[in-house]
């Protein structure tokens, strides 16, 4: 049966966290139109799954196993060329064996990077980025984090991110 | 350009484009192995991207999932320190009532 309509609380319920969520106004939502066609374009990927290079410092969760209402506002950079086996999959809130197994499930590099193959995106960008997404107080995510990677971004000349939250 | 499958959060955070996809956290492209489903997402969300003309687009997907949902297992083996507490207060809090 195809869906409608997704279910926000379909797999776990979310009505608390929706409900003391303060909306921002529609009319302030950020607008970029496409620069140029996507053929064209420099993409590069974000996931939320806590993803880091074997050996780059992990996400800390010795602090958030200390206080759990605490999540690392940090992120990583990752090279394209990390393979799937030369990264870690590190998010402590789902169950991060599928993307072991298979990075595509939510971090679809492979695809992308057929997609590069097929001239479907201009380019995969050089630098990909992932955080954990995880971030009860989300101050740090906005204020650093963000423009850090943003920065980063706009260095790689990149057009276009596809966010991927897991 | 976001995908998600939490869409009431997604439209409270200004975001300017997203594709809502019912799938379960932790695969929200699809299953392992499956490439050509992984695919049809990703390609759903590249068509959002070129044909959005405006902030908050927003497009249900009309995939379901391939699994119902008793069994689609996305939670980890370990609950994440948060939800142990809770467990554990929980836990607590019931030996208390038991015990008066």
């Amino acid at each position: 049966m195809p869906v409608a309509k997704v279910d926000s609380n379909y797999y776990h319920d979310q009505s608390e966290r929706l409900a003391q969520q303060r909306p921002n106004d529609p009319a302030e939502t950020p607008w970029t139109p496409m620069p140029k066609p996507l053929s064209e374009c420099k993409v590069t990927l974000v996931s939320t799954a806590g993803i880091f290079v074997k050996g780059d410092e992990p996400f800390d969760y010795g602090r958030e196993w200390a206080e759990p209402s605490w999540g690392d506002p940090s992120h990583r950079e990752i090279p394209r060329t990390a393979g799937q086996d030369d990264v870690v999959y590190s998010h402590l809130h789902i169950d991060t064996s599928f993307l072991t197994r298979d990075r595509n499930v939510a971090w679809p590099v492979d695809i992308f990077n057929d997609y590069e193959k097929e001239g479907k995106i201009g380019a995969l960008a050089n630098t990909l980025y992932s955080i954990m997404g995880y971030i009860p107080n989300f101050s740090p995510l906005i204020k650093r984090t963000a423009p850090l990677m943003v920065e980063s971004m706009k260095a790689q000349c990149v057009d276009v991110a596809f966010i991927v939250p897991v | 350009m976001s995908l998600s499958n939490v869409p009431e959060m997604t439209e409270k955070v200004a975001v300017s484009r997203a594709a809502f996809i019912q799938y379960p956290f932790g695969r929200q492209l699809g299953d392992v192995g499956d490439r050509e489903g992984q695919r049809k997402i990703c390609d759903a969300m590249a068509d959002l991207l070129e044909t959005s003309t405006g902030p908050n687009t927003f497009v249900h997907l009309p995939y379901e999932w391939h699994e119902p949902l008793e069994k689609t297992k996305w939670r980890p083996d370990i609950p994440a320190p948060g939800g142990l507490r809770r467990m554990q207060e929980e836990a607590e809090e019931k030996k208390k009532a038991a015990s008066k």
